[in-house]
């Protein structure tokens, strides 16, 4: 036993003391004690102190072992308490263990003390990991629950986001069946177009569900990229979306050109974030503008894509990173689209924000803590 | 049965679909639509003014962005409407979620049907 101990002794007569002094002393403990008699100073003594052990004598002159015990359970200290006593009668000593007494020494026989406040200090510890165990795995068992009911939440929403554009092209071949039966085919191309639709949305969810997997699942992997390069790849891909010839874009880039991130997650977030640019312009505005900024420093980068669209209302600014949040009909996916770039963002360590005002337009903040050096 | 339609659907194609079936039916007067729960109320209030005539019967889509199906049922519940106790409220949705159900089961509604749009059962409850 190697800790220095502080006992705290409830003990009326001087001699006594001495006693369990020298008996815990030819076992070489490490200790120091401190006597009390009076049940004022035993509660001080208890804060201040905070003694590793008590040992108590039963009878003293203010008050008893029995309330001793009771104040100490009553402060919820927990501290190894030990009855040491005159002779008792089995019938008392089982009571006070029954009440919570570590164990009781008879001062007839103290060379057993060593040994009882080394076992006493022993089950306290176990039973304080004990505790702690199981505290940690209540704990874990929550989280179990709760990523349970978000995994719930995922496959209800995604099955219906799946299911909505599927419903919609089995709704569209009923009416067309309908016309062909009548041998009416005028409006039958009309159909096929909004069944192109509906199968758009699907593939769209589609991929929205993979990119939030990938990000989960895959392991960042660090590549050099060409800034410039880069984003101007992400431009001509989304060049296919409507009204995205009619915006003046810009890309400035502040630092050098090259940085080392990863590149897959890069475009993720790039893309999601300028295909919302292009979507949500402001049709009413003679130019549409889209402007993409990035600072590029040894060990971060930042990124800033600034856009004159319409803009997103204040009360849902919030919102739109939350999971299957979509703030506008538009919205041609499942809301999973800027979820899954703050998580991607997330996923590199970095930060992101939204900054919008309505008419006036969108700008998103991207730091990453990637930067022009390969290695940190 | 000439009824008054409404129908709430953040999916332009869906409200045409539904639209299409209930003209074909013969069963629609007028119908109007709806992109989300408050586009719809702002259809509703618009009665006020005389442009729109009281729906007898309500799509609702549950799944929307602005405002919800259920966010749409509790806001028409504080509506002041004439004889809007008769307007029948139909839940029109692509979720198989059971909760769905439950949730639109507990705000009132009785009528909930999944997509696709199922004929006969329109016409059995513009009957009934």
């Amino acid at each position: 036993m190697k800790e220095h101990l502080k006992i705290l002794i409830l003990e009326d007569v001087e001699e006594d003391v001495e006693l369990v002094r020298r008996e815990l002393m030819k076992e070489k403990l490490s200790f120091t004690l401190y006597r009390v008699d009076k049940k004022d100073e035993y509660l001080s003594s208890l804060v201040e102190i905070k003694p590793n052990v008590i040992l108590s004598d039963h009878s003293l002159p203010q008050f008893n072992s029995v309330e001793a015990l009771e104040i100490s359970q009553r402060i919820g200290s927990n501290i190894p308490f030990i009855l040491v006593t005159g002779t008792v009668s089995e019938e008392f000593a089982v009571t006070c263990l029954k009440n919570g007494a570590d164990n009781y020494v008879l001062k007839g026989n103290l060379s057993r003390l060593p040994s009882a406040i080394t076992n006493a200090l022993q089950q306290k510890a176990t039973e304080k990991n004990r505790k702690l165990a199981e505290r940690t795995l209540h704990q874990q068992n929550k989280m179990l629950v709760k990523v349970n009911q978000e995994l719930d939440r995922f496959v209800y929403s995604t099955s219906h986001n799946l299911r909505a554009p599927l419903m919609s092209v089995l709704g569209l071949l009923n009416i067309s069946r309908k016309e062909v039966e009548n041998k009416d085919y005028g409006r039958l191309l009309e159909y096929f177009g909004m069944m192109s639709a509906s199968i758009e949305k699907l593939d769209n969810t589609l991929k929205e569900i993979v990119d939030y997997s990938k990000n989960a699942r895959v392991e960042v992997k660090i590549e050099k990229i060409e800034l410039y390069e880069c984003l101007q790849e992400c431009i001509e891909k989304l060049s296919f979306l409507e009204g995205a010839k009619e915006i003046k874009k810009e890309i400035i880039i502040d630092g050098g050109n090259i940085i080392y991130c990863d590149s897959d997650r890069l475009n993720v977030i790039l893309i999601n974030i300028i295909s919302n640019a292009i979507k949500y312009r402001d049709i009413n505005k003679e130019e549409k503008k889209l402007s993409i900024t990035v600072h590029s420093y040894p060990y971060k980068t930042s990124i800033s894509i600034q856009d004159n669209g319409v803009g997103i209302f204040s009360n849902y600014v919030d919102k739109v990173f939350d999971m299957f949040y979509r703030a506008s009909d538009k919205s041609n996916g499942a809301g999973l689209g800027l979820y899954i770039v703050k998580e991607t963002v997330e996923k590199l360590g970095g930060k992101i924000s939204i900054d919008s005002e309505i008419e006036t337009g969108t700008t998103v903040e991207i730091d990453i803590p990637f930067g022009s050096r390969s290695t940190k | 049965m000439d009824k008054n339609v409404l129908l709430i659907d953040d999916d332009k194609i869906c409200n045409f679909i539904t639209e299409t079936t209930l003209n074909k039916l013969g069963v629609a007067k007028e119908v109007h639509s709806a992109l989300n729960g408050q586009e719809a109320l702002d259809l509703l209030n618009s009665y006020f003014l005389g442009e729109v005539a009281i729906p007898d019967i309500i799509f609702l889509d549950l799944n929307m962005p602005i405002m919800d199906g259920f966010q749409f049922i509790e806001a028409f519940k504080k509506l002041d409407f004439p004889k809007k106790e008769s307007i029948l409220i139909v839940v029109l949705t692509s979720s198989i979620n059971p909760d769905d159900v439950k949730q639109a089961k507990s705000l009132g509604i009785d009528h909930y049907m999944t997509k696709p749009l199922d004929e006969e059962k329109i016409l059995a409850l513009l009957k009934g």
